[in-house]
């Protein structure tokens, strides 16, 4: 009884289990009381976020741990759970999230679309992934690591129809191969530490050869790189939003970028001490993800085939402040990511409330929407300049950060990356502004032509707050919160953390920003029909002059051209590869023994 | 307690049968002998539950009885030719097993010792013992001398390895849809480890420590055989054939753990051949199940069991995870220990194929998962569940579970029976 008594004592215990009893329970219920299973789901994950706000105020005074009492067999230290500023920080980001989409699934009438084994797949996922970060070994690392697959492939699957099933396997083979190579380098790891501690870690890859140490490293930053969807292993990302429901897909893509972050701040960083091509060749995959999701963004004629490109896109621009190697860039990728993820979800909850055709409407449609639905409307306005990264809000804030941490470098890689993020940008805007002025506001996308109360409004009200709040007091939070945590992750001294950029450095940033904002929106008139935009006379002279710049055009429908016939997903190469081997295998012990293959 | 007992029980066994009683010198391998016993004991007693529910319960029993008294005596005999006598009994009775579940004649490859496959591993099994003998000072198996270190292990590979391949392909047969899965079940959880492990480990240890070459051998030749069913495997559309694919895939990345001769690859493959024994009984149950339900063996027809027997696809689901080794089943512990014993060993070029023909093991056990599971199919399932089959199932996973707690009392139990038979004391 006592030690039960002190378990339940032990928040960073508490924290892994509420959702997964949330979820046991939830299960329970739900085949016979979908109503009680959302409300069980709904008390979990409420919950899970207020624990995890206080063990995210007490890590910030002392670092809370458990020693969890299962002996391993190889192991000569038991695994631990162990809470600090990031791992407590991406916590309360991934619960309060969470929690945000979970509430907005809870209508009786949405649970009925969803499923009875929907909400508790979700809990399932956000417990593992709990207790990923809260892993301080490698073990329980990767034994969460694993069981976030499996649930994550649960969460695909609730739709029950083909499409959710192709998903879901494209999602498990890939991750299994990853999964499984993760495996052999966190033993390897182990075998040469003589533990699974990660403080063991220095010393075991400090022996170890260069190419070993390499080849860890890239499994690692493999693995991450799928969780966080950037290229070249971004391509899941879209298919999975096209066939899961999409608070699950939402889900998804908020959660499993937060484990590939953590992955990468806290073992590939601190531990395996990489050259600077790495950090370059990090930020340039990040860039690449930025552009292509970017530029994907620009084509597909649905709502939610923009909506999965645009989170694409944002995934790469954290990848580029990790990618820097300095404080501010990680700063800049610690806010990147907390904003992406509020302005993301905030966005997807909107569009699946009130988005539903992709209809070529022009502005009037949205007056209409302002005056019959204020509070929708202006939740929308907040996430669409949110994801477009326009000030005052946090994805404007975010992005400057990052523009000055290239330039306080300025090397020249870190200069065309600069250039990179720049055209992102600019390309990210005139998705988003295609998609604002073309978007027809009406019912909700699944038929559900119920009225909807006040209640329903919380979480998208929640989430425009809070994207509200990150960009006004985008200075505060970069000085207090995100340097704090950046610094912390990186094993960086706060003070050099917290330092401010040189002042020009702030200046162009943000002319830059600017400029690539406006080439944006020209660049959406230029791209726009002519009776899309006769209405509003600035934006026909725009477009009038703004023609010239379909050079672009090319560009981009040569990339869709390559990604139409799979050159960007890693999916069916690995397939091909595999099957091709499996063949010449099969042959060899059918067809020599005499029989015929099937 | 596993070191003494056995080794008057083997002496006096070996005596009745030979009948020089007090002229038999016991080599110390009893440990090895009674766990061997005891894998093949749980799993057989695993079984018993599951032969109410058939049309063959007292053959079955019959032939258990036979199969578990066999494998008795071959574990506790000294004698070469007594061994191979057994040997060939061991073989003959685990056929009777495979037949009792099958349908029809198996012209081509079968399990029985005197056709193809069987008959060619016989032949290898006979010339070696006989080679033993020639060289050897006597009758017993604990003086060996060796003079031919690599035909001798190129022997006892071809003989271990096609006897073993010949009685897992029982399930490349048809057969009546409650007995097959259960004698597919203990073929693989209780005849690999006893017409296959046992005569590796009696002889093996002592053959690769005799000679680099031998070694290398047993090394190379078990990686390249694990490679191809692994692969093979993925490219395998029958539920049965993926399972004894892959158990005999298992059974040739244990044989290359034991020859890399190292104590921790030693105990550690013993650990895994334990767990694995009982995961392929549970994965040979449970897709019995779906075949049962669903009236087809191929993954071509499978589909959307998630949806229409949420019970019966979650039973799959921890089958599956159990033998692909993964977290909370006792396999897991296997393939961890495992790993680490392989990833110290130092060509590296054996360390990436071993990691290789795990990882398409595994992949193709997902596979399973991936088609019978989630892809819709137009006409649901209708037949009957054999639900006597689930009580092994639980049972297993039970014990699976609990190796997983407890992992270190169990290795310490397999550890000086490895070590013991193999030399390193």
């Amino acid at each position: 009884m006592a030690v039960s008594l002190e378990l339940l004592r032990e928040p960073t215990i508490l924290l892994v289990a509420t959702p997964l009893l949330g979820a046991a329970l939830a299960l329970g219920v739900g085949r016979f009381f979908p109503r009680i299973s959302g409300w069980i789901s709904l008390l979990a994950t409420a919950t899970t976020l207020g624990i995890a706000v206080a063990v995210f105020v007490s890590a910030g005074s002392a670092p809370a741990s458990f020693s969890n009492p299962l002996p391993w067999p190889v192991s000569p230290a038991p695994p631990t759970f162990y809470a600090d500023v990031t791992s407590a920080g991406l916590i309360l980001l991934a619960s309060g999230l969470a929690l945000c989409i979970i509430a907005g699934c809870c209508p009786p009438s949405t649970l009925r679309r969803l499923g009875f084994a929907f909400l508790p797949s979700c809990l399932a996922l956000l417990g593992t992934i709990i207790a990923m970060l809260l892993s301080h070994d490698l073990l329980t690392f990767y034994l969460s690591w694993e069981l976030t697959t499996l649930f994550a492939v649960l969460v695909i699957l609730t739709r029950f129809d083909e499409r959710s099933g192709a998903a879901a396997t494209r999602f498990l083979y890939s991750s299994v191969l990853l999964g499984a190579l993760e495996f052999f380098a966190v033993v390897w790891v182990g075998q040469k530490a003589g533990s699974f501690e990660l403080s063991a870690l220095d010393r075991a890859l400090g022996s170890a050869p260069v190419e070993a140490r390499w080849l860890v490293a890239a499994t690692f930053v493999a693995a991450a790189l799928f969780r966080g969807a950037i290229f070249p292993f971004h391509v899941w990302f879209g298919k999975v939003l096209q066939a899961a429901h999409i608070p699950g897909a939402l889900l998804l893509f908020v959660l499993l970028p937060v484990t590939g972050f953590f992955t990468i701040v806290r073992l590939v960083l601190p531990h395996l001490p990489l050259e600077t091509e790495w950090h370059t060749a990090i930020a340039f995959l990040g860039v690449l993800t930025a552009l292509s999701g970017s530029a994907a963004a620009l084509r597909p004629r649905d709502v939610f085939g923009v909506f999965a490109y645009l989170c694409v896109a944002q995934v790469g621009f954290v990848a580029i402040g990790l990618g820097t190697g300095d404080a501010l860039g990680a700063t800049a990728a610690t806010f990147q990511l907390f904003g992406f993820g509020v302005s993301l979800t905030l966005f997807s909850l909107v569009l699946w409330r009130y988005g539903t055709l992709f209809g070529r409407t022009g502005v009037d449609r949205w007056l209409e929407f302002a005056l019959t639905k204020p509070l929708p409307f202006t939740s929308a306005i907040v996430a669409l300049l949110a994801v477009a990264a326009l000030p005052p809000l946090g994805g404007f804030s975010a992005r400057m950060l990052l523009a000055e941490s290239l330039l306080a470098v300025g090397s020249t890689p870190h200069l065309v990356l600069l250039g990179g993020v720049l055209v992102a940008t600019a390309l990210g805007l005139a998705a988003v502004a295609r998609l604002a002025l073309t978007l027809e506001p009406a019912r909700d996308p699944e038929g559900d032509d119920q009225p909807r109360g006040y209640w329903d409004s919380i979480p998208v009200l929640a989430l425009a707050a809070t994207c509200l709040f990150l960009g006004l007091a985008s200075p505060w939070l970069t000085s207090e919160l995100f340097a704090r945590f950046s610094a912390e992750a990186l094993n960086l001294p706060l003070q050099i953390a917290q330092a401010p950029a040189v002042p020009w450095t702030i200046a162009v940033a943000g002319a830059l920003l600017l400029v690539s904002l406006g080439a944006g929106f020209i660049l959406h008139v230029a791209r726009s029909d002519a009776d899309q935009v006769q209405s509003v006379p600035f934006l026909m002279v725009v477009h009038q002059h703004a023609r010239r710049l379909s050079l672009l055009r090319p560009l981009v429908h040569g990339y869709w051209r390559l990604a139409d016939k799979g050159a960007f997903d890693i999916y069916p190469a690995i397939s091909s590869i595999l099957d091709g081997f499996a063949r010449a295998a099969a042959f060899v012990l059918y067809v020599s023994a005499g029989h015929k293959e099937d | 307690m596993l070191d003494v007992v056995p080794s008057s029980f083997g002496q006096h066994v070996g005596s009745q049968i030979i009948g020089q009683a007090g002229g038999i010198q016991t080599p110390q391998t009893d440990s090895l002998g009674w766990i061997i016993f005891v894998v093949v004991a749980v799993v057989c007693a695993l079984m018993i539950p599951a032969l109410p529910g058939t049309n063959r319960a007292i053959s079955y029993s019959l032939v258990i009885a036979l199969f578990v008294a066999v494998t008795f005596l071959l574990v506790s005999t000294t004698n070469l030719i007594v061994f191979l006598f057994l040997w060939e009994l061991a073989a003959m009775s685990a056929w009777g097993v495979g037949k009792l579940g099958s349908r029809g004649s198996n012209p081509v490859l079968g399990p029985l010792p005197v056709n193809a496959v069987g008959g060619i591993s016989s032949l290898a099994m006979f010339v070696f013992v006989a080679l033993l003998l020639v060289h050897g000072d006597g009758l017993e198996m604990g003086a060996l001398k060796i003079s031919a270190p690599s035909l001798l292990m190129a022997l006892l590979l071809l003989a271990t390895f096609l006897k073993v391949f010949g009685l897992l392909s029982t399930a490349w047969f048809s057969g009546e849809q409650t007995t097959f899965p259960i004698s597919n079940a203990l073929l693989a959880g209780a005849s690999v480890a006893v017409v296959g492990i046992y005569p590796f480990l009696r002889f093996g240890g002592e053959l690769a420590r005799s000679s680099r070459d031998a070694q290398g051998m047993a090394i190379w030749a078990s990686l390249a055989v694990a490679l191809v069913f692994a692969l093979a495997t993925l490219r395998e559309l029958d539920l049965f054939r993926v399972a004894s694919l892959f158990v005999f895939g298992q059974f040739c990345l244990a044989v290359a753990g034991f020859s890399v001769l190292s104590r921790q690859a030693a105990s550690a493959s013993m650990f895994a051949l334990i767990t694995f024994s009982l995961a392929a009984v549970v994965l040979y149950l449970s897709i019995g199940l779906v075949s049962q339900y669903s009236s087809t063996r191929s993954l071509e027809d499978l589909g959307g069991l998630m949806r229409q027997k949420p019970a019966l696809a979650f039973t799959l689901l921890l089958a599956l995870v159990a033998a692909a080794g993964l977290p909370p089943f006792g396999t897991f512990v296997g393939r961890l220990a495992t790993g680490v014993a392989m990833l110290a060993y130092p060509d590296s070029v054996v360390t990436v194929i071993w990691i290789v023909a795990w990882t398409a093991l595994v992949l193709a056990l997902f596979r399973v998962l991936a088609v019978a599971l989630f892809p819709p199919v137009a006409t649901p399932g209708e037949g009957r569940v054999h639900l006597f089959s689930v009580v092994p199932i639980v049972l297993g996973m039970a014990v699976l579970v609990f190796v997983s707690i407890w992992p270190n009392e169990v290795l310490s139990l397999v550890e000086p029976a490895v070590s013991r038979m193999v030399g390193w004391q």
